[in-house]
């Protein structure tokens, strides 16, 4: 098995996860309508869509500037919040893995941390508030501690899939402080973050797409 | 008794194309002091621009507001626009697509409104700019006095006085300052101004179609910010003279200004309040600050901060030093106002 992605894995990652981001559209609404605007699920569907599209139409194997180029077609797509927070989180991903056109675990996980790093900035947020951060800090601490562990890019995604369910699972607890959904105040406890949801997702889909590619191609 | 439902009563095409046709107007109009710098025309610059060797000042934000944000383009003002839907953000790529066109050699300024889309696409844009080797720096206005407690001004939104920093930014600029003297002039205007305003009736959305939210018959919201943000008291409408009073004294809690001292005012419509009540409330606010022995130097009555149909007003008071009453005296031009 392949322990390190190339242009063409990359790609197919993401077209996993914006399937995965289809499949749970009105899921991902229906959460956001609890706390916001409810069109959360509209905002990954249509953005990662826009960055599908440009990653097909791309001809070059830089995998980081393929992503901060996607990313800025994402923030085109979709100006909202949580557009443009995501759009954010691609570029500083992107940006931390510029200039490779493979990337090994260890490099795998510097592109999640610099997603963590770009939605702290960006944000203003921090974990514990109730949003994104709250499934992919966990989802990070898990890959670095699979990576201390010697496992396979395949088990340090698996980890990371399995800490950002619970994370966005410990959502429904807590209060919103951030954004739109902090004027719920104590309401908005007993409703799951949408976009906890949404980095969950993404690292599950993240996951299967390493999966499938890596046990694909011997 | 059933509730009357405020029906929209506009003039337009298909109201999802409201922005698009509205740019499309502007620039056949004023083709001689603003041009496109995207096909889809959603960032724009001053015609003559980009001025060689001038800092150059980009704004942007939601539809709805005009003049702000685009008015405000021209010499002795602004250099680019980036323009977003009803009151929605601009994107990043519009802000740089913006800097790129308007920027020669000594940097650019963003100054813009402190809402939340707005400074996650600035910043993405200044950290995109930034790695074209552009210098950018940034202001962010916070003068509504009503958003924030004291002690919370950063948190604070950017509304009509944001007119004061684009007009002392921009004529600083225009003396050819360096990148770091626009900014200090910036963030010295935005120091001393703040704005309190006073809505009577909401505004609609033209894709929503009806009132988002509604003031009651014979109301009047305090602090109400300019995309309907909740304000700090809801009551009976007033005499003008008491509204005055109440915005006046508000602003002057939050910054005190000492008897002998010059301010500037600034009266803005919301868009659906006529100049004669303006200058009835004018009127007051000049008489109210003459009792405390403050002088108002160049007042600005009129709208440079709307909320579409919305009714009401806010007031802005600008405290001058003679630095600022300078630059406050530099000629400008735009599309809607001229000051020789």
């Amino acid at each position: 098995m392949r322990e390190a992605l190339v242009f063409s894995d990359v790609q197919a990652i993401l077209q996993e996860i914006g399937k995965i981001m289809d499949e749970n559209k009105d899921f991902l609404c229906k959460l956001d309508g609890a706390l916001g605007d409810g069109d959360i699920g509209l905002t990954m569907s249509n953005g990662l869509r826009a960055v599908n599209d440009h990653l097909r139409a791309s001809t070059q194997n830089d995998i980081g500037k393929a992503l901060m180029s996607s990313a800025l077609e994402m923030g085109e797509a979709v100006a909202s919040t949580m557009g443009t927070l995501m759009s954010s989180a691609l570029f500083r991903a992107g940006k931390a893995i510029q200039g490779k056109t493979e990337l090994s675990s260890s490099e795998v996980i510097v592109l999640f941390q610099a997603m963590v790093q770009g939605l702290k900035e960006r944000g203003k947020a921090n974990v514990g508030d109730k949003t994104i951060l709250d499934s992919l800090v966990p989802a990070v601490e898990a890959m670095e501690a699979a990576l201390n562990e010697g496992k396979s890019l395949g088990q340090i995604m698996l980890a990371a899939t399995e800490a950002a369910e619970k994370g966005a699972k410990q959502t429904i607890e807590m209060q919103s402080r951030h954004g739109r959904a902090g004027r719920y105040l104590e309401r908005s406890i007993g409703h799951q973050d949408p976009g906890a949801t949404v980095g969950a997702l993404f690292v599950k889909g993240f996951s299967d797409g390493v999966t499938a590619r890596l046990n694909s191609v011997d | 008794m059933s509730q009357v439902v405020n029906r929209m009563k506009k003039f337009l095409n298909d109201p999802e194309n409201v922005v698009d046709e509205m740019l499309e107007g502007l620039l056949l109009a004023h083709s001689d002091q603003l041009k496109s710098v995207r096909s889809d025309n959603r960032a724009l610059m001053r015609a003559d621009g980009p001025v060689i060797g001038k800092v150059a000042i980009a704004t942007g934000g939601g539809s709805g507001h005009l003049p702000l944000f685009l008015g405000y383009v021209g010499p002795g003002m602004l250099d680019g626009v980036a323009i977003g839907n009803i009151f929605a953000s601009p994107s990043a790529r519009q802000m740089l697509d913006v800097t790129r066109a308007i920027h020669s050699d000594a940097g650019v300024l963003y100054i813009y409104g402190n809402y939340g889309g707005d400074v996650m696409n600035f910043d993405m844009a200044a950290e995109l700019a930034e790695m074209e080797d552009i210098r950018v720096e940034t202001v962010v206005a916070t003068d509504d006095v009503a958003s924030m407690p004291k002690g919370n001004e950063a948190g604070r939104r950017g509304v009509a006085g944001m007119f004061y920093l684009y007009k002392l930014a921009g004529a600083k600029a225009e003396q050819m300052a360096t990148l770091d003297e626009v900014k200090r002039v910036a963030e010295k205007a935005n120091a001393n101004v703040r704005t309190m305003g006073v809505a009577l009736t909401p505004c609609i959305l033209p894709a929503v179609g009806h009132p988002t939210f509604t003031i009651g018959d014979g109301e009047m919201e305090i602090g109400m910010g300019i995309h309907g943000e909740p304000g700090i008291h809801r009551g009976t409408i007033e005499k003008a003279e008491e509204v005055a009073k109440t915005l006046v004294s508000t602003i002057l809690q939050d910054m005190p200004i000492e008897a002998g001292h010059d301010v500037s005012v600034l009266i803005n419509g919301l868009g659906a309040t006529p100049l004669e009540e303006l200058y009835v409330v004018y009127r007051s606010v000049h008489q109210l600050l003459a009792e405390q022995g403050i002088c108002i130097y160049r007042p600005y009555i009129g709208e440079f901060a709307t909320s579409m149909e919305m009714a009401g007003l806010s007031v802005s008071i600008l405290k001058l030093d003679d630095e600022l009453r300078s630059l406050l005296d530099a000629p400008f031009q735009t599309p809607f106002q001229m000051q020789k």
